[in-house]
C-alpha cells in the first residue's frame, strides 16, 4: 500500500518566530476532566495471567478508580485503559495478586489450585488446549484466560466504573519482540444482557503469538474439532517469524481494519533484527507492517518501565546492548532522535505516529501498594496516551483515535489534557495531528500551540529536581515545570518501495545505533522558551495555560511538524546537549542525589545516593506530540491522507453493510457520555 | 517495615518447579531461544551469589526480588526475560548497587499493614 506517483523534492520551509500577546486559550481544562478534548489511558500492563504483579481486576482497580485504594495506594482515574497482557501461557491464576505484591489477604495461587472453585463469579473447569504442565506448574493458554478471565473481569468492572475498558494483548511477535494488539469487534462490556466477548482478540492470540505454542486451542464439538483450525505452530523464529508476523498483520487488516491495532513496543530494547533469532526492528520491518496494514499498523510505543533506570542506566528495561544504548529521555533512540527511525518514517509521509503506556509489571522493590518503585508504575501513574474525546466515548473512538494520529503522549503530566496542537494558512482551517494542511508556496502558515501544566503530578517527592540542582534551577518534583517546546520539522521525500535499495537500512547495538540518521532533514526548526509563551494562571487547582504561536513559510515542498517539550534546558550536564536533545540517560546517574529527603531505594556509588529510579523518571520529564503534515497543493496526496481515506471508505462501507444488513457491524460501540 | 519476605514455596509456586513441561502436541520453542534449563541455572546461581550477603544488606534484597520476577517470566514460559532478570541480580549483587546510609531503612508495606 504504497503511492507509485512521483514524489516532491524538498526545501526547507524558511520560518519566523511570533509570539502571541494575546491569549487566545479556550475554555479547555477548567472543570471536570471530561470536558476535556483529550482523555488518557494505558494499553500495555501486565497482571498475574502472565508476568505481573498483581490481580488482573486489581490492576484495572488503580488505573481507573479514583481516590484511594481500598487496602491504600492512590488510584489514577485514566479515562479508558486497555488490558495489554503478554500472549503465551501462565501457571498463577490472575483472580489472585502475588505474594511480593504484599497485598492484604493475597498470595500466589496457581490455577492447580482453583480449578472448578467459583472465584469472583468466574468458574474455570479446566486448563484447555495442549496440557502445558503438571502440578502447580500447569499453565493456562493465553486465548483461554482472554476469554475467560480477563474479558469477563473487564465486564465486571465496566459496569463498577463507568469507563471504557478493552482486552488487548501485548503480542509476542514471531520473529520480532513484542507489540500492543487489540481487536475490539465483539466487545461490549457496558452492555448489560449482551456483554459479548474478547473471542476475536482471542484467536489473535492463539493464532500468532509465538509464545502461544498450543496447537488445538478451543474445540467445537465433543470430537475435538478445532473452532480456529489452521494455525502456523512452525514458523516462529527470525526472518520465516517477521513473515508470520506479517501474516498476522494482514488478518487484522482484512478482517479488523478499523477496530483493530498493532503498535510495536520497546522497539530498541533487544538491539537490530536477527534472522536467526526473535528480536528487534529495524525501518523495514515498521515499513513492512505499515504496507501490509496500513489502516491497523500505524504507529511505534515508547518504552515504560520508567523507574528501571540504575546507575549503570536501565531506564526503560533498556540495557547497553539496546539500540541507542539506552533510552533518550525516557524515549528510544527511534523516537527521541532528531532524523532517527521514526523520522525517517514521517520523512516518507507514512502515517506513523508514537504512543507511550506504562508496562506495568511491578514497583520492584516496592508493593502494590508503596509510594516508590523501583522498576514500573502503575497505568495512569507516570504515562498518559492521550486520545481526542469524542464525547460519546467508546472503545472505538479509542481505535479511531490512535489511528488518526491526533494523540500525545506525556510523563509525569508535564501537560494536561487539553494541549492545542494545529496549523493553518488562510482562514480559520485549522488542522490539527495526524492531518495535512495543503498550501500554495510563499504561504504564510501559523502553528499554534496551548498546553496547560497542571499543579502538581502523582510524585511522592517534594523535593528539588537534583538534574536541575547545578545548572541552579530550584523545581520541586512533584511540580510539573515545562522549560520549552521544540517544533521538529522534515522533509518528506515519498514513500520507499520494498525494492529500493534504501528500504532496509543496517542497524546496530549500543550506543552505534544510535548515531544511525535516516532523515537529514529533520531539524529542531524552533524552540520556545515557556518563559516566552503567554501565560495564564488558571487558579490553585488547574495549573497555567501558555500559549504560542509561530509561522513558517510555505516551499515547494511537502514537509511535516511534530513537536516535543521537556522540563529541561538547553545544555543540562549529564542530561541534554546544548541543542536541547536528550543525552543517554544512562548519564543521569553521574549526578548525585543530595538532599536529604532523597529516599533509600535509589542506587548508591560510592555511599552517594544518584539519579536512579523514580527520582530520575520525575527529574526528566517529557511529552512528544504527533506531527501536522504539510503539502503544497496539487502534488500527490501524502500516504498519511490515501490511509485515512481508505479507513473513511472502510468506515462508510461498514455503515452501509450496516444499514443493509441490519447486522450488529457496531457491536463494539458501547458509547460513553464524556460530556 | 518488611524485608525478605519471598518464601521459597512461592519461587515453587511460580516455576512449577519438579514438574515437568508436558506439551506433547504444542511445538517446541525454537533451538536457539533459552531453555527452562538455562534459566533455572541462571537463576541458581545468582542466587547464591546473593546468599553470600549479609541477610540484611539492600542489594540482597533487591537480587531476590528480582530473581522473584526471573521466576515468574518463567511460569509464563518468557525464558529470555528471565535470564534478564536473573542477569540484574548478580549484577545487583557484584556491584553492590543499593546500600543503606547509617540509620537508614527501607521502608515497604507488609502485606499485614
Amino acid at each position: 500500500m504504497f503511492p507509485s506517483g512521483k514524489t516532491i523534492l524538498l526545501t526547507a520551509a524558511s520560518a519566523s518566530l511570533a509570539l502571541t500577546q494575546s491569549a487566545t486559550a479556550e475554555e479547555f481544562g477548567r472543570g471536570e476532566r471530561r470536558g476535556n478534548p483529550y482523555v488518557a489511558g494505558d494499553m500495555h500492563n501486565h497482571n498475574t495471567c502472565t508476568d505481573g504483579s498483581v490481580a488482573a481486576g486489581y490492576t484495572i482497580d488503580r488505573a481507573v478508580g479514583r481516590g484511594t485504594a481500598s487496602a491504600g495506594g492512590n488510584n489514577f482515574d485514566l479515562d479508558w485503559f486497555t488490558l495489554g497482557n503478554h500472549g503465551g501461557s501462565g501457571n498463577r491464576d490472575c483472580r489472585f495478586s502475588d505474594t511480593s505484591a504484599n497485598l492484604p489477604g493475597q498470595t500466589t495461587t496457581t490455577w492447580s489450585q482453583t480449578l472448578g472453585q467459583t472465584i469472583d463469579g468466574i468458574t474455570i473447569s479446566s486448563l484447555k488446549g495442549t496440557p502445558n504442565g503438571s502440578g502447580t506448574g500447569a499453565q493456562m493458554w493465553r486465548w483461554q484466560s482472554i476469554r475467560e478471565v480477563e474479558y469477563p473481569t473487564i465486564v465486571n468492572r465496566s459496569a463498577q466504573y463507568d469507563k471504557v475498558l478493552i482486552e488487548g494483548l501485548e503480542w509476542i511477535a514471531p520473529g520480532h519482540e513484542h507489540v500492543d494488539v487489540a481487536v475490539i469487534t465483539g466487545q461490549r462490556p457496558m452492555h448489560r444482557w449482551k456483554p459479548g466477548n474478547a473471542d476475536k482478540m482471542a484467536e489473535f492470540e492463539y493464532r500468532f503469538d509465538r509464545a502461544d505454542t498450543d496447537a488445538i486451542g478451543p474445540t467445537i464439538d465433543a470430537g475435538g474439532n478445532q473452532l480456529w483450525p489452521g494455525k502456523d505452530n512452525v514458523n516462529n523464529t527470525g526472518t520465516a517469524g517477521h513473515q508470520k508476523a506479517l501474516t498476522g498483520v494482514k488478518w487484522l487488516q482484512a478482517n479488523y481494519p478499523l477496530q483493530s491495532y498493532i503498535i510495536p513496543t520497546h522497539t530498541e530494547r533487544q538491539g537490530p533484527f536477527s534472522a536467526t533469532a526473535n528480536k528487534g526492528y529495524n525501518i523495514e520491518h515498521f515499513r513492512d507492517f505499515n504496507n501490509a496494514g496500513p489502516t491497523v499498523a500505524f504507529g511505534i510505543e515508547s518504552p515504560g518501565h520508567f523507574a528501571e533506570g540504575g546507575a549503570n542506566g536501565g531506564s526503560g528495561s533498556y540495557t547497553a546492548n539496546a539500540v541507542g544504548g539506552g533510552t533518550y529521555g525516557m524515549s528510544g533512540i527511534y523516537t527521541a532522535k532528531v532524523g532517527g527511525l521514526w523520522d525517517g518514517l514521517l520523512g516518507e509521509g507514512r502515517n506513523f505516529f508514537m504512543y507511550v503506556s506504562s508496562d506495568w509489571h511491578s514497583r520492584g522493590a516496592g508493593g502494590a501498594r508503596d509510594s516508590f518503585t523501583t522498576a514500573d508504575f502503575i497505568p495512569g501513574e507516570y504515562t498518559k496516551l492521550y486520545v481526542p474525546n469524542a464525547g460519546r466515548f467508546s472503545s472505538q473512538h479509542v481505535v479511531d483515535g490512535m489511528r488518526s494520529g491526533n494523540s500525545y503522549s506525556v510523563n509525569a503530566d508535564l501537560i494536561g489534557p487539553d494541549m492545542v496542537f494545529r496549523a493553518k494558512t488562510r482562514g480559520d482551517d485549522w488542522k490539527t495531528m495526524g492531518e495535512t494542511l495543503v498550501v500554495r508556496p510563499g504561504e504564510k502558515i501559523t502553528v499554534e500551540m496551548q498546553l496547560t501544566v497542571p499543579r502538581e503530578n502523582n510524585a511522592p517527592y517534594s523535593f528539588n529536581n537534583p538534574l536541575l540542582v547545578p545548572v541552579g534551577i530550584k523545581q520541586p518534583l512533584n511540580k510539573p515545570s515545562l522549560d520549552h517546546v521544540d517544533l521538529i520539522t522534515g522533509q518528506i521525500t515519498g514513500v520507499v518501495a520494498p525494492n529500493a535499495p534504501n528500504y532496509a537500512v543496517a542497524n546496530a547495538a549500543g550506543t552505534a545505533g544510535a548515531s544511525i540518521v535516516y532523515n537529514p532533514s529533520a531539524t529542531i526548526a524552533r524552540q520556545i522558551p515557556a518563559a516566552q509563551m503567554h501565560r495564564e494562571h488558571r487558579g490553585d487547582r488547574d495549573g497555567v495555560r501558555l500559549t504560542f504561536t509561530t509561522t513558517f513559510t510555505a516551499g515547494t515542498k511537502p514537509f511535516y511538524i511534530r513537536a516535543r517539550g521537556t522540563n529541561i534546558p538547553n545544555g543540562t550536564p549529564n542530561v541534554s546537549d546544548t541543542a536541547g536533545n536528550p543525552l543517554l540517560d544512562a548519564n543521569n546517574a553521574q549526578v548525585s542525589c543530595t538532599d536529604p529527603a532523597c529516599p533509600t531505594h535509589l542506587e548508591t556509588v560510592n555511599g552517594a545516593k544518584k539519579v536512579t529510579h523514580d527520582v530520575q523518571a520525575y527529574s526528566n520529564v517529557w511529552f512528544y506530540a504527533n506531527p501536522i503534515f504539510v503539502r503544497p497543493e496539487g502534488s500527490p496526496k501524502l500516504l498519511v491522507e490515501t490511509n485515512a481515506e481508505l479507513a473513511r471508505r472502510l468506515g462508510q462501507r461498514a455503515d452501509n453493510d450496516h444499514d443493509h444488513d441490519h447486522h450488529d457491524h457496531h457491536d463494539h460501540d458501547d458509547h460513553h457520555d464524556h460530556h | 517495615m518488611h524485608l525478605f519476605r519471598i518464601a521459597i514455596c512461592t519461587f515453587g509456586l511460580l516455576a512449577g518447579l519438579g514438574c515437568a513441561m508436558a506439551t506433547s502436541g504444542a511445538a517446541t520453542p525454537a533451538s536457539e531461544e533459552p531453555t527452562r534449563e538455562e534459566c533455572d541455572a541462571a537463576v541458581a546461581e545468582a542466587r547464591a551469589l546473593a546468599a553470600d550477603l549479609p541477610s540484611d544488606h539492600l542489594s540482597r534484597y533487591f537480587a531476590e526480588r528480582h530473581l522473584h520476577q526471573a521466576l515468574v517470566e518463567a511460569g509464563n514460559g518468557e525464558f529470555d526475560e528471565c535470564l534478564d532478570m536473573a542477569a540484574r541480580a548478580s549484577d545487583e549483587v557484584r556491584e553492590r548497587r543499593h546500600e543503606l546510609l547509617p540509620g537508614e531503612k527501607l521502608k515497604v508495606l507488609g502485606a499485614h499493614e
